[in-house]
């Protein structure tokens, strides 16, 4: 675990949740529709951009930061403090291939 | 690309080179690529976005498949469980203590128990290989 990760939360593309993890900590916003649409159509349309598969797109607010991660046909979005090491969050993402794919597995996505 | 003294071995720095466009707007234009889904759309999210009632549906239905496949699944998820020892534990951790006689009538059949094991021994009566046959 990465000090100050507050929540793990997989979507669909469509950014509605699949699975998700939080502690109390958790700011309220974060769990609305509106922030896991929007994050999911950001990696959408960044795929698009001619350079390539967006692999993840961060974006760091006021008090906490949003780790977008692509994981077609899942999205991985992690919501941690903004002074939290990012870098070792995005490492998270090797311990979780196995569990993506099964997830994906379980639902049929692909 | 574009620039005096330039040749072929400047293309691997073509992706570095920060005035780049991102997006040529003559090779990756609408004539040589799939148009639609390839669109940069900002605005999509006020048109595609999930209704309502298919967002909780959906989600539903997510939470619905990933429990009948933790279900089925063989894979071991984390430490193995502790034998169950008794059906209703709540029954048996609500009951009455045992009483301190109860406890030292155990105690003490069980050294008896076990002081007799130790005393188990083997008495010499007869030989246990007899010659048969033999003159």
């Amino acid at each position: 675990m990465v000090d100050g990760l507050h929540a793990i939360i997989i979507t669909d593309r469509d950014g509605v949740p699949v699975l998700k993890v939080a502690d109390e900590h958790l700011p309220h916003a974060a769990m609305q529709p509106r922030l896991l649409a929007t994050a999911a159509m950001a990696v959408e349309q960044a795929n698009k951009l001619g350079v390539s598969n967006n692999k993840n797109i961060i974006t760091v607010y006021k008090n906490h930061q949003l780790i977008s991660i692509n994981r077609q046909p899942l999205i991985v979005n992690m919501i941690a403090n903004a002074n939290a090491n990012t870098g070792l969050i995005l490492s998270l993402e090797a311990d979780m291939q196995e569990p993506l794919d099964d997830i994906c597995a379980a639902l049929e996505l692909h | 690309m574009g620039c005096c003294f330039s040749n072929d071995e400047d293309k691997d720095d073509d992706l570095n080179d920060p005035s780049r466009p991102l997006i040529n707007p003559i090779s990756d234009g609408p004539s040589s690529r799939p148009i639609g889904s390839n669109v940069v759309d900002v605005a999509a999210l006020e048109t595609q976005g999930v209704d309502q009632t298919e967002y909780t549906d959906r989600a539903t239905q997510y939470s619905h498949n990933l429990s009948s496949w933790c279900a089925s699944t063989q894979k071991v998820r984390g430490p193995p469980r502790l034998p169950i020892g008794v059906a209703t534990p709540h029954v048996v951790l609500s009951g009455q203590p045992i009483s301190l006689s109860d406890i030292q009538l155990i105690t003490s059949a069980a050294q008896q128990a076990a002081r007799s094991l130790q005393e188990i021994k083997v008495r010499h009566k007869e030989d246990l290989v007899v010659p048969f046959g033999v003159p």
